[in-house]
C-alpha cells in the first residue's frame, strides 16, 4: 500500500479497448473434428495459433481398483505377455503403457485415498488433511481458457459433494457431475438467456476491472523508480493476460455449442446400472473431447459407493465393496473377476471410439491421454501401494509393461509430470514428484 | 567462481574436483570477516585493482582454461552488472579467508575461518604479501561498497512488492474487520528467496494470480457483508442425536469390530438396550436431567471410513467467531469385548482382552488429550484446538473461526487409531479399554461485538440493511451514488492508511461502481465489486515507496508488516501533531517512537503471526507435515498428530519466550529449559508434566534437550520420515543457526541410499564418501554437527542404537499407535562424535552445543540478517555488512537479546530505508 497515493487519473477508454480486442478477434481455439463442427470453426482453424491440434487428457479412477492378480504383467518391458485382463486391451496394445510398482509416496487412508488419486496428497483420511491442486485443474490453469469449459469433473455414482477426483490449489472440493444427460446438455445445449445474460455480465465486469486496475498501474508506473518499474509492468502484463480470458470467456458464452450427432443421453434410474453408466459418461467424455470443449476431464467411478452392480451375463449377488473384500471366496472372486473385465472392456470401448476419430488427419487418440488407474493396489487389503495404471494415448510411445520396485515404489507423480510435459505445460514438478516417468 | 588446482597437482578423478570447487566456489559471503571503513577512501583506481590482479591472479585465471571457469580477463570490473558485482564480492571474500591464492602444496582448500588471521588472509601467506593482499582487499572493498551504495541510493536495497498470500489475508482481515476471515489458502502459493516469502524480486503475479486475487478479494468482502445476516445463535447438540456417532453404534456391513465403534453411556452406566435398539436414543426433552448426563463414548481416532465422532448438526452457519462449550470426560470399558457376534458384538462373537465390552463401563484413570478440528463438508479437516478430558465430566469452552458448514470433529489424539490390518490396542491395559465421551457441544456465535457486525460496518458504515427472502444482505441507500462515493472514500482511505487522500483517487473505483451499476448490478453487489477491485489495485497489493529514507508512515506500515505480517490501520503517532511540532522532532524522538511502537506491536497478539511466518520459513516449520515418520520402524509415531502439533507449537512457545524475555540469542542452540506438554515431555524423556497445555520447564541434569536442535520440530524436519542423515542436518545447521551458505551438492554426485535393514550405520556409508579429499573439503565443513545430531530419529527422540528391520539387532515387538503388531530391531550403535573443520572435536551434541555458544556472534549475526531480510523484503548486499557488524557491536552489551535484536533491526538506517 503507498501511503502517500497521487490522485489517479482515470480515462474512460476501457469501452474502446474492448471493441478493438473483438475487432481484431481474439484466437480462440475451437471445436477441431471434422465431422461434428459447426461451420465457422474451420475457418478459425486456419487461423489459429498453431496448426498442432491439442492434446487433452482423461483421467479415471475406479476406487476399488482390480484384482492385482489377474491385471499386472508377470514380466515386463516391451515383448510383455498380456496378463488376463489385458488381454481385454490387446487390440490396443501399442496404444497404452502399463505400469506396475508405482504409488503416490505418502498416501495412505484406505478408502478415503481416491481424493489424492490426481493430487498426490499425503495421508488423506487422516486428522489435519488438507488436499492440493489435481493435475486436472492444474492443466485447467494453463490452459483451460483455451476452451468452453476449463475442466469438466465426471463421477459415476460418486458421494455428492464429498467425492471427486479434482480438487483446488487450495484444496477445495469440485463436485462431480454425476448425469450424463446433465454433461450433455452443458457440453451442447444453449443456456437460457438469463443464465448467459448473467454470466456475460459478470466477465464484462471482470474486464472493466482489469482495465482500470491496468490504468492505476501506470499511474503507480510514473511514480516509481526505475529500478521498480518492472514489477507493475509485470503487473499490468497480468491484468491485460486476465482481460483477455475474460474476453474469451464471454465470447464463449454468446457462441453457439457444437451440434452433436447423438441424441441426449437417458440416465439409467438405478445405481445398479453402474456399467451402463460409466458406458455413457466414457460417451460424454469422448463427446467433450470431439468437439474440443475441454482438455482436461476427470473421472471418478465411485465403486465404493455402488450397491449390487447388473453386469449383463452375469449373476452378481453382492455388493461392489463387498466383493471387494473376497477373502479368498471362489464366488466373490468371480464376480469380482467379471466387474474387472467389464471395466476394462468398457475402456476398450472408449480407446476405439477415440482411436476410430480422426482429427487434423491422424487419430484422435495420438491426441488423447488416458489415464486409467485405481487408488488401491488392492481393495481387499486396503493397500495404496503398486496402483494400477494404464496410460493410452496423447502421442507418447507406447506399448512397454514399465515394472518397478514392487517393495520401493517409483513415484507416480513422475507420470503426471510426463503427461503435463506432452501438453506442453512448462512443469517440472508436480506434488511430490522427483521427475518424468522413467522410461515413458 | 571456481578455485586453481595447482599445476602440479594430480587428482584421480579431475571431473568430480572441478565440481567441488564450482560447489566450493558458490559457498558465500556470510562470513565473519569483516572490513571497517572509519572513512570512505578514495576511489582506486581500476588500474591499481588490475594491478594486483595481474601480478597474482591472471596467471590462472584467464583465457579458455582458466582455473575453476573464473576468466578474469572477461570479467572485467564493470561492477554496475550484477553478476560482476557478485563475482568480485566472492573474489574478494575468498581471497580475504584466505583461500585463494592456494598454498604452494597444491590444492586449493577453503580452510577454516578462524585459522585466517584476524583481518582474513592465511598464516603461511608472505607477510609481504599478506601487507599488499590487505591493501588491495581495502581497496576491492570500497569499490563495492561505492557501487552498492549508488545502486541502494538510486533503487533503495528493497524492491516494490506485492503482498504475499499471508499478508494479504491479514490486510483483508484488518481491512474488513474480519479477523475470521480465511483466505490465504485460496490463493497460489508464493515463491521463496533468502529462505522467506517476502522478496520483491520473487513476488511476480501472472494471471493465475490476479484471477485468484480478484476472486479472494470479492468472495472476502461479500462474506464482510453477509455476516449481517447472521445473528449469533446459539444452538446445541446432543452426542447422542449426532447421525455420525449413532452411525457407529450399531455394526454393519464394513465394520464389526468393538474397538471402532461407539458406546451409548449415562456417566458410567452403560447402556446396551441402545444398541440392540429396544431403547431409544435419547430420553430427549422430556427428562433433561437424564438427557444432560446420556454421552457417547468412542476407543479409537477418527479413521475416515470406520470411526467418525463428529459434530456436525451444529455446523458453522457462516464464517465468523464462535464460542463452542462442550461437556465431556473420559471413562473405560471392560476388557474382553468381540469383533462380529450376535447383537453388535453384545454377545458371543470373537473376543480378545483389548477390545472393548460395551456391557461395562468403569471410570476413567487418566485425562485424555482431544484435539478439536473443523470439519468442511468435504471431509477435509483443520486444527482448531487441543484440550484434556478429565475423569470428571467437565465443561469446556473455547473460541475458534469457523468457516461456513464447518462441524466439528473431536479426535482423542492418545488412542489408537486403525488401520486396515490392525490387531491390538496399544493404550489398553487388562483392567479396562480407555475412552472419551461427549454429552453435548453448544456453539455460540457467529459472534459479533456490535451490531450490525463490525465487518458490514467496514463496508456499509451507517446505513441500515434489510436481508432478502434468500438470506442476502442487501444495504439501503436513498442516494445511492452519493454514498458510494462517501463509502469508498472512507474505505479507501483506510486500505492505504491515509486520511488525506482526496476523493479524485477513488475516481476509478467510483466509475466501476457506476459500470457494475449499469451493469444492472443492485447497490450492494455494485459496491463489492468495487470495494474488491480496490483490494486488487496496485496501491493496495504492493507495497512500496521512494528510495531514500522512509517516510513515518512507511515506516510504521513496514514495522506492521515485520511484526504483525499484515498491515496495521493506525496512524504512526497518537494524536495530532502540527506540522511545527514535527519539524521539532530530533532523530532521539524519532528512535524512541520507534521503539516504543515496536514494543506495543511485540506486546500484540497479532505478533503471533511475525513468530510463526518467521519460524516457518527460517526453520522450514511450514514443511512440518511433509513427511511422516515410518510405519515399520516408527509405529510410535507414525499417525501421532499430538506429537506433530505439539512440536509446532512448542519452537513457537520457545521463540516466543526468547523475544518476550530479550533472552540472549545462545539460548537459540543451548537453553536450560524447554516447552513441553506431556507428549513432548514423554518423547524427551522428562518426567512429571501432564496434560497438553505447553508450559516452561528446566532441562534435567544430563538431558541433552535445549536449544533448537534438539527439538523435535527442527529434528522433524531435517529428516526424511524413515531415515537421517548428517549431511542434511549437518548443512541445515550451518545455512539455518550459523548463517553460512551451503553451495548445492554438485550434480551427478548420487546421495547415499538410506538403509534400513541394519547392516551399515550412516557414518560407515558416508565414511567412504568423505574419504576422498574432494568431496571432504566440503563436507568436513558441515557433516561434523550432523553427526551429533545422530543421537536423534526422524521425529527427534533419543536413541543410542539405530532402528532396523531386517535380521540384525534386538527385536522389539508391540502393536503400534496403527493397531499393527509391529517387530523392528535396535541394530547399530549410534556414534555421535565428530571433528569441526577447525579441529575441535566432540563427543556429543551436548559438547557440540557448548562449542558454538562459544560464538555468539555467529548466532547472532545469522538471526540478525534473517530478521533484517524478513522485516525489509531485500537481501543483504556487500554495503550492508557494515552496518550489521555494528548492530551486532551495540547489541553485544545485552548478550545480542533476540528482542534486543529486533529493535536493532527496526533502528537501523537499512530498515528505514527503502
Amino acid at each position: 500500500m503507498n501511503p502517500n497515493v497521487q490522485p489517479t487519473t482515470f480515462r474512460q477508454r476501457s469501452l474502446d479497448r474492448r471493441q478493438l480486442l473483438r475487432g481484431t478477434g481474439v484466437a480462440l481455439a475451437l471445436p477441431l473434428l471434422d465431422a461434428m463442427t459447426p461451420a465457422f470453426s474451420k475457418r478459425s482453424l486456419a487461423g489459429s495459433e498453431s496448426a498442432q491440434p491439442p492434446k487433452r487428457m482423461i483421467a479415471i479412477c475406479n476406487n476399488l481398483g482390480v484384482l492385482p492378480t489377474h491385471f499386472f504383467p508377470s514380466d515386463a518391458g516391451r515383448h510383455y505377455a498380456l496378463s488376463p485382463y489385458l488381454q481385454e486391451l490387446a487390440e490396443f496394445r501399442e496404444d497404452f503403457t502399463v505400469f506396475s510398482g508405482v504409488s503416490h509416496p505418502g498416501v495412505d487412508g484406505s478408502h478415503s485415498s481416491d481424493v489424492s488419486f490426481l493430487t498426490a496428497a499425503p495421508h488423506p483420511g487422516s486428522g489435519g488433511f488438507r488436499n492440493s491442486i489435481s493435475l486436472d485443474q492444474y492443466i485447467a490453469m494453463q490452459v483451460g481458457h483455451q476452451t468452453r469449459f476449463a475442466s469438466l469433473t465426471l463421477g459415476v455414482n460418486a458421494k455428492e459433494g464429498r467425492r471427486s477426483l479434482s480438487w483446488t490449489e487450495g484444496g477445495v472440493l469440485i463436485p462431480c457431475e454425476d448425469s450424463a444427460a446433465a454433461v450433455y446438455r452443458k457440453l451442447f445445449l444453449q443456456g437460457t438467456p438469463d443464465e448467459v445474460e448473467q454470466q456475460v455480465r459478470r466477465l464484462e465486469l471482470g474486464q472493466s476491472i482489469m482495465d482500470s486496475l491496468a490504468d492505476q498501474a501506470q499511474s503507480l508506473h510514473k511514480r516509481l523508480g526505475a529500478g521498480d518499474r518492472d514489477r507493475m509492468d509485470q503487473f499490468t502484463t497480468a491484468v491485460r493476460d486476465v482481460e483477455q480470458r475474460m474476453a474469451q470467456a464471454r465470447q464463449w458464452e454468446t457462441r453457439t455449442k457444437p451440434l452433436p450427432m447423438t441424441p441426449i443421453p437417458s440416465d439409467p434410474a438405478d445405481r445398479s446400472d453402474y456399467v451402463e453408466k460409466t458406458r455413457l459418461m466414457y460417451r460424454m467424455a469422448r463427446l467433450a473431447i470431439e468437439t474440443d470443449s475441454t482438455r482436461a476431464i476427470t473421472l471418478l467411478l465411485d465403486s465404493n459407493n455402488s450397491p449390487t452392480i447388473h453386469v449383463e451375463g452375469e449373476d452378481i449377488t453382492d455388493g461392489y465393496h463387498n466383493l471387494s473384500h473376497h477373502g479368498q471366496s471362489e464366488s466373490k472372486l468371480r464376480q469380482l473377476e467379471a466387474i474387472d473385465r467389464a471395466h476394462m472392456r468398457l475402456l476398450a470401448e472408449l480407446l476405439a471410439d477415440l482411436k476410430g476419430a480422426s482429427e487434423a488427419g491422424t487419430s484422435l487418440l495420438q491426441q488423447v491421454m488416458v489415464v486409467y488407474g485405481s487408488n488401491f493396489g488392492d481393495a481387499n487389503r486396503h493397500t495404496t501401494t503398486n496402483l494400477p495404471v494404464v496410460l493410452a494415448g496423447g502421442g507418447f510411445d507406447h506399448g512397454a509393461h514399465l515394472a518397478f520396485d514392487q517393495r520401493d515404489n517409483y513415484p507416480l507423480p513422475n507420470l503426471f509430470v510426463s503427461m503435463l510435459q506432452k501438453m506442453g505445460i512448462e512443469a517440472d514438478r508436480f506434488a511430490s514428484s522427483t521427475g518424468t516417468m522413467r522410461g515413458l | 567462481m571456481h578455485f586453481a588446482r595447482s599445476a602440479t597437482m594430480t587428482h584421480p578423478d579431475m571431473t568430480r574436483f572441478w565440481l567441488l570447487l564450482t560447489a566450493i566456489g558458490s559457498f558465500s559471503a556470510s562470513l565473519p570477516v569483516t572490513v571497517v571503513w572509519a572513512q570512505q577512501p578514495a576511489a582506486a583506481s581500476q588500474q591499481e585493482l588490475l594491478r594486483f590482479v595481474q601480478s597474482h591472479c591472471i596467471d590462472c585465471h584467464s583465457g579458455d582454461a582458466a582455473e575453476g571457469g573464473l576468466d578474469l580477463d572477461a570479467l572485467g570490473l564493470d561492477l554496475d552488472q550484477k553478476k560482476t558485482f557478485d563475482r568480485w564480492v566472492l573474489i574478494h571474500d575468498r581471497v580475504r579467508a584466505g583461500e585463494m591464492p592456494p598454498p604452494d602444496t597444491g590444492i586449493a582448500v577453503p580452510i577454516a575461518v578462524d585459522q585466517a588471521d584476524d583481518q582474513g588472509l592465511r598464516g603461511d601467506q608472505d607477510p609481504v604479501w599478506r601487507s599488499d593482499a590487505r591493501q588491495w582487499l581495502d581497496q576491492l572493498a570500497s569499490a563495492l561498497v561505492r557501487v552498492d551504495r549508488q545502486r541502494i541510493d538510486a533503487t533503495g536495497r528493497a524492491k516494490v512488492r506485492r503482498l504475499n498470500r499471508l499478508e494479504y489475508e491479514n490486510a483483508l482481515r484488518e481491512l474488513l474487520s474480519a479477523p475470521w476471515l480465511q483466505v490465504a489458502d485460496s490463493l497460489p502459493e508464493d515463491a521463496v528467496d533468502h529462505l522467506f516469502n517476502k522478496i520483491g524480486e520473487r513476488l511476480d503475479v501472472s494471471h493465475v494470480q490476479m484471477t485468484r486475487y480478484l476472486e479472494t478479494a470479492r468472495d472476502a468482502v461479500h462474506r464482510a457483508v453477509q455476516a449481517a445476516a447472521h445473528p449469533t445463535e446459539t444452538r446445541k447438540s446432543y452426542a447422542r442425536e449426532e447421525p455420525m456417532m449413532q452411525n457407529y453404534l450399531r455394526y454393519r456391513f464394513g465394520q464389526t469390530a468393538a474397538l471402532r465403534s461407539i458406546m451409548p453411556l449415562v456417566d458410567l452406566e452403560p447402556e446396551p438396550d441402545v444398541i440392540r435398539g429396544t431403547q431409544p436414543m435419547t430420553v430427549g426433552a422430556d427428562d433433561p436431567d437424564k438427557r444432560e448426563r446420556e454421552a457417547m463414548g468412542v476407543f479409537s481416532g477418527t479413521y475416515s471410513a470406520t470411526t467418525k465422532y463428529d459434530f456436525t448438526q451444529v455446523a458453522a452457519t457462516a464464517d465468523g467467531e464462535y464460542r463452542l462449550r462442550f461437556k465431556t470426560y473420559t471413562f473405560r470399558a471392560g476388557p474382553g469385548g468381540a469383533d462380529a457376534g450376535d447383537d453388535h458384538g453384545l454377545t458371543g462373537g470373537k473376543r480378545e482382552w483389548w477390545r472393548p465390552d460395551r456391557t461395562v463401563a468403569l471410570a476413567g484413570n487418566r485425562s485424555e488429550p482431544v484435539t478439536l478440528y473443523a470439519l468442511a463438508p468435504s471431509g477435509d479437516s483443520r486444527w482448531l484446538t487441543t484440550f484434556d478430558s478429565q475423569p470428571d465430566p467437565t465443561v469446556f469452552e473455547c473460541v475458534v473461526a469457523l468457516k461456513k458448514g464447518e462441524g466439528i470433529r473431536p479426535d482423542a489424539a492418545r488412542l489408537v487409531r486403525t488401520r486396515p490390518g490392525w490387531a491390538g490396542n496399544p493404550v489398553a491395559t487388562r483392567e479396562g479399554i480407555p475412552g472419551f465421551a461427549m454429552n453435548w457441544l453448544e456453539i455460540e456465535g457467529p459472534l459479533h461485538d456490535t451490531w450490525p457486525p463490525e465487518s458490514y460496518r467496514a463496508i456499509f458504515a451507517d446505513l441500515p440493511f434489510e436481508v432478502t427472502a434468500g438470506g442476502d444482505v442487501k444495504a439501503l441507500s436513498e442516494n445511492p451514488q452519493a454514498d458510494a462515493e462517501r463509502l469508498l472514500l472512507s474505505i479507501y482511505r483506510r486500505a492505504v492508511v491515509d486520511d488525506s487522500i482526496s476523493p479524485t483517487s477513488v475516481a476509478p473505483f467510483v466509475d466501476l461502481y457506476g459500470q457494475a451499476k449499469a451493469l444492472g448490478y443492485d447497490f450492494t453487489e455494485s459496491l463489492v465489486y468495487a470495494v474488491a477491485a480496490m483490494l486488487c489495485s496496485p496501491d493496495f497489493l504492493y507495497l512500496d515507496a521512494q528510495p531514500g529514507p522512509l517516510s513515518d508512515r512507511d515506516v510504521h506500515q513496514r514495522l506492521a508488516y515485520f511484526l504483525w505480517n499484515g498491515p496495521s490501520l493506525a496512524e504512526p503517532t497518537s494524536g495530532e501533531v502540527s506540522a511545527e511540532e514535527e519539524s521539532k522532532i530530533t532523530p532521539e524522538d524519532r528512535a524512541r517512537r520507534i521503539r516504543a511502537t515496536v514494543e506495543n506491536m511485540l506486546d500484540d497478539s497479532r505478533s503471533d503471526r511475525f513468530v510463526r511466518a518467521f519460524l516457518d520459513y527460517w526453520l522450514d516449520l511450514r514443511d512440518i507435515n511433509a513427511n511422516t515418520p515410518d510405519a515399520e520402524l516408527y509405529p510410535d509415531y507414525y499417525l501421532d498428530e499430538l506429537l506433530t502439533e505439539s512440536s509446532l507449537l512448542e519452537t513457537q512457545a520457545f521463540f516466543r519466550e526468547l523475544i518476550d524475555h530479550d533472552l540472549p540469542v545462545r539460548h537459540l542452540v543451548d537453553s536450560d529449559f524447554v516447552f513441553v506438554n506431556e507428549r513432548l515431555a514423554d518423547h524427551y524423556g522428562i518426567p512429571g508434566v501432564e496434560g497438553v497445555g505447553l508450559r516452561r520447564v528446566a532441562v534435567p541434569e544430563g538431558s541433552p534437550r535445549g536449544g533448537l536442535l534438539t527439538q523435535a520440530s527442527v529434528l522433524r524436519v531435517t529428516a526424511n520420515g524413515t531415515t537421517t542423515s548428517p549431511v542434511i542436518r549437518g548443512a541445515w545447521i550451518a545455512e539455518r543457526i550459523l548463517g553460512l551458505e551451503i553451495p548445492p551438492p554438485p550434480s551427478g554426485v548420487a546421495a547415499v541410499e538410506p538403509d534400513i535393514r541394519g547392516a551399515k550405520t550412516i557414518r560407515e556409508q558416508l565414511d567412504k564418501h568423505r574419504a576422498i579429499d574432494s568431496c571432504n573439503a566440503c563436507h568436513r565443513q558441515f557433516d561434523p554437527a550432523g553427526f551429533a545430531l545422530e543421537s536423534f530419529d526422524v521425529a527427534g527422540g533419543y536413541r543410542d542404537r539405530y532402528r532396523a528391520v531386517g535380521d540384525q539387532g534386538d527385536p522389539v515387538e508391540g502393536i503400534g499407535k496403527n493397531g499393527h503388531a509391529f517387530k523392528f530391531r535396535f541394530a547399530q550403535s549410534v556414534d555421535c562424535r565428530g571433528v569441526l573443520a577447525n579441529g575441535r572435536e566432540f563427543e556429543d551434541i551436548v559438547e557440540l552445543k557448548r562449542i558454538l555458544v562459544s560464538d555468539p556472534r555467529q548466532l547472532a549475526r545469522n538471526l540478525l540478517q534473517r530478521l533484517m531480510v524478513y522485516a525489509t523484503g531485500a537481501p543483504i548486499t556487500f554495503a550492508d555488512r557494515d552496518e550489521i557488524e555494528a548492530m551486532l557491536d551495540q547489541a553485544s552489551d545485552r548478550d545480542y537479546g533476540v528482542r534486543t535484536l529486533i529493535h536493532a533491526v527496526a533502528q537501523s538506517q537499512l530498515f528505514l530505508h527503502k
